[in-house]
């Protein structure tokens, strides 16, 4: 078992629902800091849509990364961060490839858990593990009007989605906010079609 | 209870509602989704369409189809200065076009298409393959205007034509003339003589014109120009300007080869059918109504019609299915409620200036500059003629009307309806004097010009104090959001929120579905059923004649509620075999309210059909060339649209005389519209009895003295809509330095601009110094509202603008790379944008999503002006000047050219 998001980027418009629909069900407060994030990339004369989030990979460079033992890998394959745990050493937030890893501030996270070592611990997508846990699907991707988004077994989303392919930061580098480091993300795609541009003339 | 004044179109789609079909009797078919997916439509036209932002609740359905299309080898085009969301979902190619340049495309394409089908000498090449060519025994016989045409008597029933009057006319109807360089294919080839020179021959209208007129046009492009070469219209100086590709390339920036490539995906009948989706924005600009006829007229041309899927729609294809049985609805019997008193229709955004209308004296007293509206002469009235800014689109029709015993308006020997007059004998200019404004934000922040509105509001004497002093505006505002129109209204009353109220509403593709209360409306806020009942019960005190209104307002029943009617239509509904709610608790009704659907209401189809008026026209033009009559269908069925009816509410009521010389369509399409003119001309005529006779009826006259609406779908050059508004044609102002052209698309985040300080949505498109995306204002940070007490300050908006904090943010506005590397601006800085009307401070978005020379500022923030009068909040509206679209008097409010410069 590998839980994994897919992306249909022919079909996101975004129109960050996905994005909104977390804050709201994950208690995040309106602030820099969201969990998943709606982008229309601009890359050699064409554009793309990316909904990302913390892409629960393989070989979590955040895990390798931090030396508290805040962030934990379970078996079927949710990365997860235990808040408690976390001393703000941040150094996750270099490793990984696309700078999911967030610390929010004052203003968006005024009041501290008495847990806490530090006042604002490390905080990601955890795939929603409380609905998956009960068998419903995470919140994003329930939220997705128009279905472009889909969750589940990485085989079996790669089998349910003729033209669905890993994140790769060949062909997506702007999926890649800090490095293009290989850690197996469990993030399929299926990429835009392509399209003709006719320039204005000036 | 008194009445109230009815007005027609709305701010969404004024010119679109306006235009509808009826100048051109354009009779395309929008295509359903299972068409789209099944390969029944070959190419999508997007003419800037934003359907998926602006019809959320069609988008996948869009997605879908389109998925479905692109399989059977299908094509989704996006023409437009944006980018937007559906272009980039959707979109297989991006043909860039800058802003308001559409019809010049669309003259250049038929450019194109007749120097395809006629050679230098007129006559019809044979060189060029014929599905490159334009069809001209079909333009000849269905289509009006495009050539030039003498007066003729047209028989109804057999479709001969005389061109002397007949002896007996019974059975005819007169058509006039398409004078002499004044077709629409007359201005497109603009000095280019070739459709002079060959003989209007082939086909039976065309022998019979030619007794009359040699050639199919009987001159080259005529319309006029009293200024000639000193004129200040880009639009005169180019009327002898042939319309070729190279001329619209130059102003609307797409590539000529581009122009003459769509102009044949459109010509050849084997790329059918083409579906074509406008936008708002589209249409929402000075020259809306002109973009909407024009590419109507396109497809008429082409033959861009007839067939299933051809067409010209918006949100035009979506999900059909089977209606079925047993559904429940909610009907309100309220038996016969009194009717409203006669009076005149106005256009829904002609309230303002009514407001004027009513109010000239005390603006004048209150120190009105009209400053903001600088092609109006405010500042040179002195007293002796009541003139107020624009006051056509039904303003001036608001005066006192007299009634007959029965309720009737009165009328002269004229046919004039008949004013009352004070002691002085003077008329009385009602106007509008009481605003009651149930939920909207229209007033301040919806409509164009808000520093217009300001000032007006703010020199006018406040009302609350004295509400039932007609010398005094009252608006009562009922809303669940501080907008700025609450802000500048003189009450404001609690409404209950959509989810404090019970409601039955139409879902976009589904049935109507009920939706209960999910938490009790708190304090004082009520539902709107609630306000209204309330409200009538108070009047019946007030006017004790009208007793018993509040009842018949529920239906008969004492307070009785939606839910009420709706358990009433499930009851019968739960015991109703047929119905899919059959024994059903109502209970389990609510748990879920959607009807179920069968897979097969969802099966894809290849199959195109045809209309009849399609069928009978391709027999008749099959022999054409030897008819011995005009087309006429048996259908008849493309009378009634283009019929050119000269009734209708908007203004549509003329005395005797002048409703007697409404021209008459011709039975066939109309590329020229001679009653699009006459209507311009003439409409609330017969409410303007009371003024001289050549101010009655809408004036139509430019700066320089020539018309102001024309019959054909020419190009009017946006740069000359500019001149205007911004007061350079009467030497107020110049132009924008620098210019750069604005729109301003509707994103999802501000659902219109009733979310526009949700912090969750505003995060999404606001931004701080530098480009952080943020609220901004947050929590407890945005429009404070103090105790009220004596002399405390109205609080700003935006607080964290007001006390420079750090998390500040402003609206984006995106501008294009180059455009913003000329100005120097960065990703993430803070500019100025600014006209002759307003000027607003945004967060420099920098992207490719805009072609160079256009901006995008989103509509539907808050009007917030700081001290130094520059709007903080980022409205778009601050930008757009108060001069209304042409030919409808609406709200062009997607025409804006700005200067934009860094803010350091």
């Amino acid at each position: 078992m590998r839980y994994a998001f897919y992306f249909d980027q022919t079909r996101c418009m975004c129109c960050n629902a996905c994005s909104v629909a977390c804050k709201d069900w994950n208690q995040v407060n309106p602030g820099p800091v969201r969990w998943r994030k709606v982008e229309t990339h601009e890359l050699n004369d064409s554009f793309f849509p990316l909904a990302m989030s913390c892409n629960h990979c393989e070989e979590p460079a955040c895990q390798a990364a931090c030396t508290a033992g805040a962030i934990e890998k379970r078996e079927d394959g949710v990365v997860y961060v235990d808040r408690d745990k976390c001393q703000g050493l941040q150094l996750c937030i270099t490793a990984c490839p696309f700078a999911e890893p967030r610390i929010a501030d004052d203003k968006q996270e005024p009041d501290r858990k008495s847990s806490w070592i530090i006042p604002h611990p490390m905080q990601k997508c955890d795939m929603c593990v409380e609905r998956i846990d009960k068998a419903q699907r995470p919140v994003c991707v329930a939220a997705c009007p128009a279905h472009a988004l889909d969750f589940g077994d990485y085989d079996l989303l790669l089998g349910r989605h003729p033209g669905a392919e890993p994140l790769n930061s060949t062909k997506y580098p702007y999926a890649y906010a800090n490095n293009d480091t290989e850690t197996g993300p469990s993030f399929l795609i299926k990429p835009r079609n392509p399209l003709t541009i006719i320039k204005a003339k000036q | 209870m008194g009445g109230f004044l009815p007005y027609a179109m709305d701010y969404s789609f004024h010119q679109n509602s306006f235009a509808g079909t009826k100048y051109t009797g354009y009779s395309g078919s929008s295509p359903n989704n299972n068409q789209v997916a099944g390969g029944a439509v070959k190419h999508i036209v997007l003419w800037g369409s934003n359907i998926l932002s602006t019809v959320n609740p069609r988008a996948y359905a869009w997605i879908r189809g389109m998925e479905e299309m692109r399989k059977n080898g299908g094509k989704v085009h996006f023409i437009g200065p944006e980018f937007v969301d559906t272009g980039v979902t959707c979109a297989d190619e991006w043909i860039q076009m800058k802003p308001y340049t559409d019809l010049a495309v669309v003259n250049a394409m038929l450019y194109h298409l007749i120097t395809n089908t006629f050679d230098a000498n007129g006559n019809i090449r044979t060189d060029i393959p014929a599905e490159k060519r334009l069809d001209v025994n079909y333009l000849d016989s269905m289509v009006y205007g495009f050539f030039d045409s003498p007066e003729y008597w047209l028989k109804e029933d057999d479709g001969t034509i005389e061109l002397e009057q007949p002896v007996d006319t019974t059975g005819y109807r007169y058509i006039n003339a398409v004078p002499a360089g004044r077709s629409w294919s007359a201005y497109i080839m603009g000095s280019d003589d070739r459709l002079t020179k060959a003989a209007y021959s082939g086909n039976y209208m065309a022998n019979r014109f030619a007794a009359k007129q040699a050639a199919r046009n009987a001159g080259v492009c005529s319309y006029p120009n009293s200024a000639g070469a000193g004129t200040k219209y880009s639009r005169k100086a180019d009327y002898l300007t042939p319309k070729t590709p190279e001329w619209a390339e130059k102003i609307s920036g797409v590539p000529a080869e581009k122009i003459r490539e769509l102009a044949e995906l459109y010509a050849d009948q084997n790329n059918h059918p083409i579906y074509n989706e406008w936008c708002g924005a589209q249409q929402k600009q000075a020259e809306g109504v002109i973009n909407m006829i024009g590419v109507q007229s396109f497809l008429i041309v082409t033959k861009t019609w007839g067939k299933s899927g051809d067409a010209f729609g918006r949100s035009g294809f979506a999900a059909t299915w089977n209606s079925q049985s047993g559904s429940v609805s909610a009907s309100v019997d309220r038996g016969t409620l009194p009717a409203n008193p006669a009076g005149p229709t106005i256009s829904c955004v002609a309230w303002n200036v009514g407001v004027k209308f009513a109010f000239r004296d005390q603006l004048k007293a209150g120190g009105y500059t009209g400053k903001y509206v600088p092609d109006w002469d405010w500042d040179k009235d002195d007293g002796t003629e009541r003139k107020v800014f624009m006051d056509d689109g039904g303003a001036k029709a608001l005066v006192k009307w007299k009634y007959n015993a029965s309720g009737q308006l009165e009328t002269d020997a004229n046919g004039y309806y008949v004013p009352e007059t004070d002691a002085g004998g003077n008329v009385i200019y009602s106007g509008i004097r009481f605003i009651m404004n149930p939920g909207g934000n229209i007033l301040m922040n919806q409509h164009m010009n808000p520093n217009d509105a300001r000032e007006m509001f703010e020199c006018l004497p406040i009302a609350s104090a004295n509400p039932d002093d007609p010398d005094t505006l009252c608006i009562v505002a009922f809303d669940n959001f501080l907008s700025p129109t609450p802000r500048w209204s003189d009450y404001v009353l609690p409404a209950a929120t959509n989810w404090e109220q019970e409601d039955f509403i139409s879902v976009n593709m589904g049935n109507s579905v009920y939706i209960p209360v999910v938490s009790a409306p708190p304090g004082q806020s009520k539902s709107m059923w609630n306000f209204t009942n309330e409200l009538l019960k108070a009047y019946e005190k007030v006017d004790t004649s009208k007793a018993g209104i509040a009842k018949q307002f529920t239906g008969g029943v004492e307070n009785q509620q939606i839910e009420d009617l709706v358990k009433k239509s499930f009851a019968k509904a739960s015991a109703d075999s047929a119905s899919p709610y059959y024994r059903k608790t109502w209970d389990e009704f609510l748990s879920n309210t959607y009807l179920p659907r069968s897979a097969g209401d969802f099966a894809p189809t290849t199959a195109i059909t045809y209309s009849e008026l399609w069928n009978n026209l391709e027999t008749y033009l099959a022999t054409a060339e030897s008819a011995s009559a005009g087309f006429v269908s048996s259908a008849k069925n493309y009378n009634s649209s283009a019929s050119n009816s000269a009734s209708g509410s908007f203004g549509g009521q003329y005395s005797t005389a002048v409703a007697a010389a409404a021209p008459k369509g011709s039975m066939r399409f109309h590329v020229y519209s001679d009653m699009l003119v006459w209507q311009y001309e003439n409409r609330y005529e017969k409410w303007h009895g009371y003024l001289p006779e050549d101010k009655r009826g809408q004036a139509s006259i430019d700066f320089e003295g020539d018309p102001l609406v024309y019959p054909i779908p020419m190009y009017y050059a946006y740069e000359d809509y500019f001149k205007e508004a911004y007061g350079v044609m009467n030497g107020k102002h110049q132009l924008p330095e620098k210019p750069i052209l604005v729109t301003t698309t509707h994103d999802r985040y501000r659902a219109h601009s009733s979310m526009s300080e949700n912090p969750y949505l505003r995060e999404l498109t606001h931004r701080t110094r530098g480009g952080k995306l943020y609220s901004g204002n947050d929590w407890n940070e945005y429009a404070l509202i103090g105790e009220g007490k004596e002399g405390e300050t109205f609080p700003r908006l935006n607080k964290a603008i007001q006390e420079n904090k750090s998390t500040a943010s402003w609206s984006e506005i995106w501008i294009n790379d180059e455009d913003a590397a000329e100005r120097g601006i960065a990703d993430g800085d803070l500019v100025l944008a600014q006209n002759p009307v307003g000027a607003v401070r945004c967060v420099a978005r920098v992207t490719k999503r805009c072609v160079k020379g256009m901006a995008g500022l989103h509509q539907g923030c808050w009007y917030d002006p700081a001290a130094d009068g520059v709007d903080d909040g980022g409205c778009a509206n601050t930008l757009m000047a108060s001069r209304p679209s042409r030919v409808d008097h609406g709200n062009g409010q997607q025409s804006a050219m700005v200067s934009i410069t860094k803010v350091n």
